[in-house]
């Protein structure tokens, strides 16, 4: 990839991971589907996920699956709050970018 | 490595964080290999990287309340987990932690009581440090004495063999005439210990010419290294 991935831009495509799953998800999940759209080691996430949970912006509970305890990550109000906020700075952003490649805000 | 191993070997990388934050690490990457399927832990253990880098990104996550939100820069990753270049071809340049890291400032009151403390164990501190280098010190001349008296003991030998040989030599030539046949044996004896005596003094001192010094500098370096190594701790306590 030739752009780097901030660690803002990190945190909101977890937090958008997270958020499509009504019941929440968990570690390995969210590994593969933030890999779907980023490049990023498998082992990247933990501390970013510990992170955002102590930042309150996600909730963790543990449920079994196949007879084993698996921790589900879930976003918080306060989380989505935060994505609002980060997804509205990305169209301002991303827009301003798009606009300038494409020469549109040259004319103005 | 199998997978036990592996967490095995990830737990007592991380025993130097708190028992609370180890255990969610340790409960995280288990429920990893449990979602990554058990026919798949070999897999799994490569997408995740040797144990030393995975415990170095684990450490990233405990770096709360020294990170500075915002600005990061690429080479930041690399420095905090020690990754190479190649590395971070393969993946985005990503700085998990989110920032520069803040130097921890010590409380003032932590200082003053370091220093009291300081103050109270000099007394016992003082002697201690003094009989500690007292010891090393002793040991690294006793290993030298060793060396030296060793290397000093077989050149005698040698010359010891030399001299009684040449000594042996003269007797039967005295005794040529009045007991030729013991005096022949004799010389022979003679000839064959001066021959020895010769070669063996010859060959110890070429030896110890050789040998002594390196082995010398060796214990000097030893030394040196055992009181840098005691500085580099204490710094690293100090910090």
């Amino acid at each position: 990839m030739v752009f780097n991935t901030g660690a803002a831009l990190l945190d909101a495509i977890v937090l958008a991971v997270v958020a499509k799953e009504n019941e929440g998800t968990y570690g390995y999940k969210i590994t593969q589907d933030v890999r779907t759209v980023i490049e990023l080691s498998e082992s990247t996430l933990y501390p970013v996920l510990r992170r955002l949970q102590k930042d309150e912006c996600l909730e963790t509970y543990d449920q079994q699956f196949n007879g084993r305890n698996r921790r589900y990550y879930k976003i918080t109000e306060r989380g989505t709050a935060q994505l609002g906020l980060y997804r509205d700075e990305w169209l301002a952003y991303s827009s301003k970018v798009t606009g300038i490649f494409s020469g549109r805000n040259e004319e103005e | 490595m199998n997978r036990i191993e592996y967490m095995q070997r990830l737990e007592e990388l991380l025993a130097d964080i708190p028992a609370e934050e180890r255990e969610d690490a340790i409960n995280y990457y288990n429920d990893y290999f449990d979602a990554g399927g058990e026919d798949n832990e070999e897999e799994t253990i490569t997408a995740l990287g040797s144990p030393e880098q995975l415990a170095a990104t684990i450490k990233l996550a405990n770096t709360e309340g020294e990170v500075i939100d915002g600005e990061f820069t690429e080479t930041g990753y690399i420095d905090n987990l020690g990754r190479g270049a190649n590395e971070l071809d393969k993946y985005s340049q990503i700085n998990v932690s989110g920032g520069e890291r803040v130097k921890k400032k010590k409380d003032p009151a932590t200082i003053i009581l370091i220093i009291i403390l300081t103050i109270f164990a000099l007394p016992i501190l003082l002697p201690l440090g003094f009989a500690f280098l007292m010891v090393v010190i002793s040991f690294a001349i006793a290993a030298i004495a060793i060396v030296f008296s060793l290397a000093a003991a077989f050149v005698a030998i040698g010359i010891a063999a030399l001299i009684s040989g040449i000594v042996g030599i003269c007797v039967a030539i005295g005794a040529l005439v009045s007991n030729p046949y013991g005096a022949l044996l004799l010389m022979g004896i003679s000839l064959m210990l001066t021959a020895f005596g010769l070669v063996f003094a010859l060959g110890c001192i070429n030896l110890v010419v050789k040998l002594v010094p390196p082995v010398i500098r060796g214990i000097v370096r030893a030394v040196c290294n055992l009181f840098a190594w005691i500085k580099k701790k204490l710094q690293r306590r100090e910090s």
